[in-house]
């Protein structure tokens, strides 16, 4: 396991109404499942909540936020908190240039046809770390 | 006519009982029915997005807590918003006796126990008196 101080902050959009904020957890997770020790995951729910701890790990590392759907309410957080991101990705566009197709997903959970999700999980995973 | 339901989970991440209430709230919502039923998104009311702040101001509100820092009820009252019931999920899941040592941190089925039994405490509220 990589232990260096260096880590980057992730935030999701964190969202439940759509499928499209399940992919943007799912993708989280495998960011920070595939990246043990370089990366703190940052709750939207913990944000808005104004809990300290989210608020410190948000502001003390570089974040890379994740938007879901229109309203961008990933980035609208970071805005109210007076947090500056260090990018942003927003997942629409990632489907949109991966043509992907997200029929017969559920928001519950991403099923057997949800390779097709995993794809879009990767892709949202490994665009946000080119950005870096 | 009776008030629609608000249910809104805290959205914790990486906490078994954040995950635990998330699927229960999808559970509920299914069970209660879309015609009866909201799911309350706190991101989505923090950046007020108009559905979520009439979710949130007309609704019966239930909120789905799994830590201490009651992080929707925060927001919620923030804004604007009455809440009606909170339903503890580590309280829940005391009460019927689901072993929270293991549970999962990311994700839970929907037919998991633990989601069973938040979701039966929701839709219990839901269908109360003043439901």
């Amino acid at each position: 396991m990589s232990t260096s101080e260096f880590k980057v902050a992730v935030l999701g959009c964190g969202g439940i109404g759509r499928l499209v904020s399940t992919i943007v957890r799912q993708a989280v997770h495998l960011i920070a499942v595939d990246r043990p020790g370089q990366v703190v995951v940052v709750s939207s729910g913990s944000l808005t909540g104004d809990v300290p701890e989210a608020l410190a790990a948000a502001r003390g590392h570089p974040l890379l936020v994740i938007d879901g759907c229109r309203p961008r309410c990933g980035s609208k957080i970071c805005q109210g908190k007076g947090i500056t991101p260090a990018a942003t990705i927003y997942v629409a566009d990632v489907v949109a240039r991966g043509k992907l197709s997200l029929a017969g997903e559920k928001r519950e959970e991403l099923g057997a046809k949800g390779m097709a999700a995993a794809r879009i999980d990767w892709l949202v995973a490994d665009e946000l770390v080119s950005t870096l | 006519m009776s008030r629609r339901i608000c249910i809104h989970p805290c959205l914790g991440v990486n906490e078994p009982l954040a995950a635990v209430g998330r699927q229960a709230s999808y559970l509920a919502h299914r069970k209660l029915g879309k015609a009866r039923a909201d799911l309350g998104c706190s991101p989505a009311l923090f950046a007020d997005v108009e559905e979520d702040l009439l979710f949130v101001r007309n609704g019966l509100v239930i909120v789905v807590e799994a830590c201490p820092h009651r992080c929707a009820t925060h927001l919620i009252t923030q804004k604007g918003g009455t809440i009606h019931a909170t339903v503890d999920v580590g309280e829940v899941l005391a009460r019927v006796g689901v072993p929270t040592d293991g549970l999962p941190n990311h994700h839970l089925p929907l037919d998991h126990p633990a989601v069973v039994a938040v979701a039966d405490e929701i839709v219990r509220i839901a269908n109360g008196p003043n439901g």
